[in-house]
């Protein structure tokens, strides 16, 4: 509750657009506009200061973050200033505007072509802080942008599933130096050589971002092995229009790299007739394999159980799972979810990600861990494990063996995978 | 009375002032290049030269 | 990129260069407009009236004289962040120090009092006592700068530049003939021969197009507003528009006077003015309004001018931007300068005609060493660095400056002595 009651800004996602032009107060007088935000640099950039505008020519302000005391989803804000005076400054040559510099620039690939231009930039709240989460390209960005911003959110209900088309900053290279007002341009770093150092996860959650025909070129650039990786972790909607448009025999190539039981995920998929022609271009052998599983209809759930989540003994500190949070959930299936576990195995708690972020990095996992943990066992079927995830309406669920030694994590669109095999 | 104390008081105030200011600029930063000063003897020649015209004009008109 | 959205981005750039450029502009545009000061005003209507378009082309050569001396003192001010006073305090040592800041003053006292002429005699025209015209100048010009704030000292400058465009309505009311401007006053010729009278009003053009005061007041106004080297670009751009500005302006003058008075003998703008009215009231009127708006202009930046020459040598304050109690002594010297001026035109038998003939020939006593020295500044690559003159830029400027320099000194001396030259 005393988090609640000193939040200045709601933990949700904000589009730089909607935010410009709020309305700054000190106290209960009205002093000027948001004209803009000035972040810093490095993969995940937070907003340092606003730029107020005043009217009549009066110097704008440069308000530090940490003098806000409120802002909402409009733009509008409270800052806790003593002083106006203080605060009249410009942004210095080095600090990065991001309206000024950003909005409008063009979004370069690796190889210098002309992908797209920033439309917009998105911005995510955390603890009262606000993060630059990546810039968007999308039709939508667009129409908002040229001040069509009802007809963008009527196309936008009518096809209320269409994702939004933003660029994660973390694949976008550092702003080069020289970034100004017509200097610059963003570019991506996720193609060729650059591609090998990001995390399959973290492709694919790009990929599922992009446009489909920048999904082909991003996939392209990859090498088999790569590729095949980053499929598995795509969402099945853009994992089967994905499959779809790639040739067949290149399709097979990389379905021949997965594992048996990712093969038979992967696969599901697909329509059935596309799962015949893709299976007689793999090795004969895994291919029996492959229907088999395809065709187990009341197999265990261990058998889908994945063995990739996150496991962290209860001394490990909050503030330590969070720096090292993405080393560690390389790999993983399960992110959701942090799974406490004695040295032997034993599966002793769970932390909801969201929980984690919420606390106090002073605290022990084993403090904020919820002890009583709904699992499965490694004999229940699919059938059950679906009628648990319906029930409880987890993103994930452990399963335990003898004396709840954790075995493995099954996430929920894996079940509903299996469901559908059942 | 006071009005001429507080003149000479504002006259001593400015004489502080321009010596303050004589001795700020005293040295010239500009390097004094051969050409510049060249430039500039030029320009207090051309300044003379003006002076004695208007010096002269000015007697004619008086004069007349 | 689609066609679209390179559209959207080539509009968006230039959309925010509009933007940026209307932040930017002013100090260019209200130096080059009031260039055309009532002295100004005067030698373009006698040079229509005895010359008729004939010479309109040699009037377009003036714009690129203004501009590229004009642009050095925009570089000298953004790069220095000083005044022009200042610079040759600093550069060059007490003695010209003082003998550039007290001929200054003088020549700015002078020329204030022709700005005053001119005024109070357009307005005489409609039946505005002198008396009144001086007390509601020194008033609208306390009004300017009482709120304590450039930006609306320069918004209201910026609304009187736009009235002195008033000559171009004027022009079209007397119905020139185009295809005589065009054929008379676009091809460089000299109707009747170059002899003495043409020379003579040659260097009175060129006499008018840069004046000492014109220097310090880019150069301070510029440092006022707080511009910085990244806006140099569009603080030239402000400069180049004004000279075009200005010389549409003179252009327009000499097609009005051309047109109507072509063969009267003019003695001044506002005798002009009255002889118009008697053929086409309305231009006349516009004629005489825009003579007072022309004086009041010169008297605004003038007045200024010499206010910040003082206010910088000697340490006070000195900005638009501080209230009145916050720099008394550079507002004394604003009003001081304001009203003496002002006063010497009401005082009767005062010898008006005598400070009009003179005023040239004061200036050019501190004309040349103005533009000497701001030569020698630019080429200092020490304070300068990057924004130092080319050689291509000194080549145009010195050229430029060396023409202005002894035509204006032998325009001086032919007054002094009239009949030298003819």
């Amino acid at each position: 509750m005393t988090v609640q009651a000193t939040r200045k800004v709601e933990n949700m996602s904000y589009l730089l657009s909607n935010l410009i032009g709020g309305k700054a107060k000190v106290g209960s007088r009205a002093i000027g506009k948001l004209a803009d935000m000035i972040m810093s640099e490095g993969p995940i950039p937070e907003v340092t200061h606003l730029v107020i505008k005043r009217p009549f020519g009066y110097k704008s302000l440069l308000v530090p973050w940490d003098k806000v005391a409120f802002f909402d989803h409009h733009g509008r804000s409270i800052l806790d200033l003593e002083n106006i005076e203080k605060y009249e400054k410009d942004p210095a040559e080095n600090q990065i505007v991001m309206r000024d510099y950003l909005l409008d620039k063009k979004v370069l690939d690796v190889n210098d072509a002309e992908v797209e231009v920033v439309y917009d930039i998105k911005l995510q709240a955390h603890n009262n802080k606000l993060y630059v989460a990546g810039v968007d390209c999308s039709r939508a960005g667009f129409l908002r942008r040229i001040g069509l911003r009802r007809l963008s959110d009527f196309i936008r209900s009518l096809a209320a599933k269409i994702k939004d088309e933003t660029i994660p900053w973390t694949y976008l290279q550092p702003l080069p130096e020289k970034m100004g007002r017509f200097k610059g341009d963003v570019k991506l770093n996720v193609l060729k050589e650059k591609v090998a150092e990001i995390n399959p996860v973290d492709i694919a959650d790009m990929i599922e971002e992009l446009e489909p025909e920048h999904r082909m070129a991003v996939f392209n650039q990859m090498d088999t092995e790569q590729a095949s990786d980053t499929l598995e972790e795509i969402e099945p909607r853009v994992q089967r229009e994905l499959v779809a448009s790639l040739p067949l025999g290149r399709a097979a190539e990389l379905i021949n790299e997965m594992s048996t039981a990712q093969a038979a995920n992967m696969l599901s998929a697909l329509p059935a007739s596309e799962i015949d022609e893709i299976l007689e271009r793999i090795d004969p052998e895994d291919r029996e394999k492959i229907r088999l599983l395809l065709e187990r209809h009341d197999d265990h759930i261990s058998s889908f159980a994945s063995s990739h989540y996150i496991a962290a003994p209860p001394e490990m500190a909050v503030g330590e799972v969070i720096k090292n949070f993405r080393r560690m959930s390389e790999e993983a299936d399960v992110t959701m979810y942090i799974y406490v576990t004695s040295p032997t195995g034993k599966l002793i708690g769970v932390v909801d990600i969201k929980e984690l972020l919420q606390s106090d990095p002073a605290q022990r996992l084993g403090d904020i861990m919820v002890a009583n943990v709904v699992t499965l066992g490694e004999e229940d079927t699919v059938a059950s494990a679906v009628k648990m995830f319906n029930h409880y309406g987890f993103r994930a669920l452990p399963v335990v063996g003898e004396d709840d030694v954790l075995k493995g994590v099954i996430p929920d669109r894996d079940v509903t995978l299996a469901r559908k095999l059942v | 009375m006071t009005f001429s104390h507080a003149f000479l008081s504002m006259l001593t105030r400015n004489r502080l002032k321009v010596r303050n200011i004589n001795r700020r600029y005293a040295t010239p930063r500009v390097k004094l290049s051969p050409a510049v000063r060249w430039t500039l003897l030029i320009l207090r020649i051309y300044l003379l030269a003006l002076v004695v015209l208007l010096g002269y004009k000015f007697f004619t008109i008086v004069s007349q | 990129m689609n066609w679209v959205t390179k559209l959207y981005y080539r509009a968006r750039r230039i959309w925010k260069a509009l933007s940026i450029y209307l932040i930017i502009a002013g100090p260019g545009l209200v130096v080059m407009v009031a260039d055309n000061d009532a002295g100004g005003i005067t030698t373009y209507a006698a040079t229509g009236a005895k010359y008729g378009y004939s010479l309109i082309w040699f009037l377009v050569l003036l714009g690129p004289i203004a501009y590229f001396i004009q642009e050095m003192t925009l570089r000298l001010g953004v790069v220095t962040k000083r005044g022009h006073a200042e610079a040759i305090f600093e550069g060059f040592g007490t003695f010209w120090g003082w003998f550039s800041l007290l001929d200054l003053i003088l020549v700015d006292w002078l020329t204030l009092i022709t700005e005053f002429i001119g005024m109070t005699a357009a307005l005489n025209i409609f039946g505005i006592p002198p008396w009144a015209t001086v007390a509601g100048v020194c008033g609208l010009m306390g009004f300017m700068v009482i709120n304590g704030r450039y930006w609306t000292w320069e918004k209201i400058s910026l609304i009187f530049c736009a009235l002195n465009l008033i000559y171009i309505p004027a022009a079209f009311m007397v119905h020139p003939s185009v295809s005589d401007v065009i054929a008379k006053g676009m091809i460089p010729h000299f109707e009747g021969g170059f002899n003495g009278d043409m020379f003579f009003f040659l260097m009175a053009n060129i006499g008018t197009t840069i004046a000492p005061w014109m220097l310090f007041f880019q150069q301070s106004s510029v440092v006022d507003k707080g511009l910085k080297e990244k806006d140099i670009f569009f603080g030239k751009l402000d400069t180049f528009i004004g000279a075009i500005a200005t010389i549409v302006i003179a252009v327009f003058i000499v097609i009005v006077s051309g047109t109507v008075l072509q063969g009267v003998e003019i003695e001044d703008a506002a005798q002009a003015a009255k002889i118009l009215m008697k053929t086409n009231l309305h231009a006349g009127e516009f004629l005489a309004i825009g003579l007072f708006n022309a004086g009041l202009l010169g008297a605004i930046c003038i007045s200024l001018a010499s206010s910040w020459a003082f206010g910088e040598v000697f340490g006070w304050a000195h900005s638009l931007n501080n209230k009145i109690k916050e720099a008394p002594w550079f507002y004394l010297n604003y009003f001081i300068t304001l009203i003496s001026a002002g006063a010497v035109v009401l005082i009767p038998g005062a010898p008006l005609v005598l400070i009009t003939l003179f005023v040239q020939v004061v200036a050019v006593t501190l004309l040349p060493a103005s533009l000497v020295f701001l030569m020698i500044l630019l080429n200092d690559k020490e304070t300068m660095g990057e924004y130092a003159n080319t050689r291509m830029q000194n080549i145009v400027s010195g050229t430029i400056v060396a023409v202005i320099i002894v035509l204006s000194t032998l325009y001086a001396v032919s007054t002094l002595f009239p009949g030298l030259f003819g």
